[in-house]
């Protein structure tokens, strides 16, 4: 008996055998016929040159459209970082006129605001907020009349816009005048504006959702808020009714008793002026209580700029983040001014085919992979 | 050691576009494709048809090969497995019977009946020993091939490979 490599060795022989010239001829004839009818296909070679080409086709492309999109973006915000010219101021409007001026004295923290918190930009906001020491004095009075508060309010709200400066602003304003707020003071440029207003607290979440829909995440950043307890200015009103009511009391039994008549009139002038005392009190005790049953509001609008529209001043450049962006804006605007339009399009060509060229690579690579998991793993269940 | 050359990566590129590289890719395979057929199907005429199915597959999909260090021939197999593979799940066939297609063979009667008991005794072996002692004694695969082809570790089909050998002595 052979051994078993041994037969397989000439079985292997015997069929090679079987290939005759004449059937190795009638099937290259085959792939010959086989060949021009898949490679003169319009359909296939048309598709292999998509195939081949749209991944290229595609990156450049979208180079070229993010290149002249950034530069014609760079030419208006250059164009934007003129001076300000426009400027709101609700005192010189028609409609301040029409709302009501319930209290006078309202005054607001002298903040300048420009930036929501995004990235590293400045925001002076942060810096205003220092919270009070935790501690309240005994003799303190914080209730008033039958165990009731008084409280001061006031919130500052910040939100990010892409729209137009202008009709977010009279959006709010209208908000606040159908929420039967007042609006006090509205001034701000093309880029920011700050909207100032008295309004009751509980339409106050009206106003906060109006405020969500605006901003451009869908939040509405709380810059500031308190609330201070100021029951015993009342307190201190109504100890003074108290103490004139007394005085009134007393004179009034001295009038029944046996006293001359300038006494008597001179008991009637002190009479007269505590109630005329009494009476102002009390008057001032309801415009007190009406001023704190309503919420101060300061509302910060700024209009979104992206990376590419080179304000750099809005960097924080004590940040490592924020000193990069500072550079590498400032850069980008020197050559978008120094060089002409076609000169700034050519530089951000360079720029996103340094940025993107890497990340292209590497989306070819996984999806290579990808394909060729898909192939095995169908190769496999095939099998 | 298998005898047989792989073509050259440029040749290979080459026969992505141009006929005539093409024709050389094919005659240069074509044995060992057709072989690799008629060993799974045992039939002349399948394995033809199906060795020219082969190739229009490979045609096809050339440009899809990337040289990963595996040489090509292990692809080409792949491919003409997957279409074997394919033929029998479609058309329900099963490989002809085993002494039949030995006497299809035109050799000394002494050979063909030791064939033939060659031929009972991998059949007598699971699918995958069978499709292991094939590939390697009768396509002569290297083993680093039959491991690429089959998806296995080289170390694992070594072993494997020297079980089925086992088993089939002893059936023999």
């Amino acid at each position: 008996m052979k051994p078993i490599e041994q037969r397989f060795e000439q079985l292997r022989t015997a069929l090679d055998a079987l290939n005759t010239d004449a059937r190795r001829t009638r099937m290259e004839q085959g792939i010959r016929s086989a060949w021009i009818h898949t490679h003169t296909s319009p359909m296939y070679t048309f598709r292999q040159r998509i195939m081949r080409t749209l991944p290229y086709a595609s990156l450049s492309v979208a180079i070229v459209c993010l290149a002249v999109f950034t530069a014609q973006q760079t030419k208006e915000s250059a164009i934007d970082a003129e001076p300000a010219t426009l400027s709101i101021h609700a005192d010189t409007s028609s409609e301040k006129l029409e709302q009501k001026q319930k209290v006078a004295d309202y005054s607001f923290s002298d903040t300048e605001l420009s930036q929501k918190t995004y990235g590293s930009r400045i925001n002076l906001l942060d810096d205003i907020s220092i919270a009070p020491p935790i501690s309240f004095r005994e003799d303190e009075t914080y209730t008033y009349g039958n165990n009731q508060q008084l409280f001061d309010e006031s919130v500052a709200l910040g939100i990010e816009t892409r729209e137009n400066i202008l009709s977010t602003t009279q959006h709010i304003r209208d908000a606040i005048t159908e929420a039967e707020g007042t609006l006090i003071r509205i001034y701000g440029s093309k880029h920011s504006a700050t909207l100032q207003a008295i309004l009751d607290p509980h339409r106050l979440s009206t106003i906060e959702q109006l405020l969500a829909e605006l901003d451009m995440g869908r939040t509405v950043t709380t810059h500031t808020y308190s609330i201070e307890n100021v029951s015993s200015e009342v307190a201190i009103i109504d100890e003074d009714i108290a103490s004139a009511q007394s005085r009134i009391d007393t004179y009034t039994a001295k009038l029944n008793g046996n006293i001359s008549d300038t006494e008597r009139k001179r008991i009637e002038t002190y009479i007269t002026s505590a109630q005329k005392q009494i009476e102002q009190y009390t008057q001032a005790r309801e415009d007190i209580i009406k001023a704190h049953s309503q919420i101060r509001l300061a509302v910060y609008i700024t209009h979104y700029q992206p990376f590419w529209a080179l304000n750099y001043q809005q960097y924080d450049r004590e940040t490592y983040t924020g000193a990069a962006l500072y550079e590498v804006t400032r850069a980008l605007r020197t050559v978008t001014y120094s060089t002409g339009p076609l000169l700034t399009i050519i530089v951000w060509i360079a720029v996103y085919t340094a940025m993107l060229t890497p990340f292209f690579i590497l989306v070819r690579f996984i999806a290579r992979k990808i394909i060729r998991y898909i192939r095995r793993k169908k190769d496999t269940l095939t099998q | 050691m298998s005898s047989y050359t792989e073509l050259s990566a440029k040749e290979i590129q080459r026969a992505i576009h141009d006929e005539e590289a093409f024709v050389v890719l094919f005659r240069h395979y074509t044995d060992r494709v057709f072989r690799f057929l008629w060993m799974r199907t045992r039939n002349t005429e399948l394995a033809e048809d199906l060795t020219q199915e082969t190739f229009i597959i490979v045609m096809k999909k050339l440009h899809t090969f990337t040289y990963t260090g595996a040489p090509f021939s292990s692809w080409l197999l792949q491919v003409a497995l997957n279409v074997a593979r394919a033929h029998f799940r479609k058309k329900g066939n099963t490989p002809t019977h085993s002494l039949d297609s030995a006497l299809q063979l035109s050799a000394p009667n002494e050979l063909v009946a030791e064939w033939i008991d060659l031929y009972a005794a991998l059949d007598k072996l699971p699918e995958e020993e069978r499709e292991l002692l094939t590939l390697k004694y009768l396509d002569d695969v290297p083993v680093s091939e039959i491991a690429y082809i089959l998806n296995i570790s080289p170390n694992t089909c070594s072993v494997r490979i020297h079980r089925a050998l086992s088993h089939l002595h002893t059936s023999v």
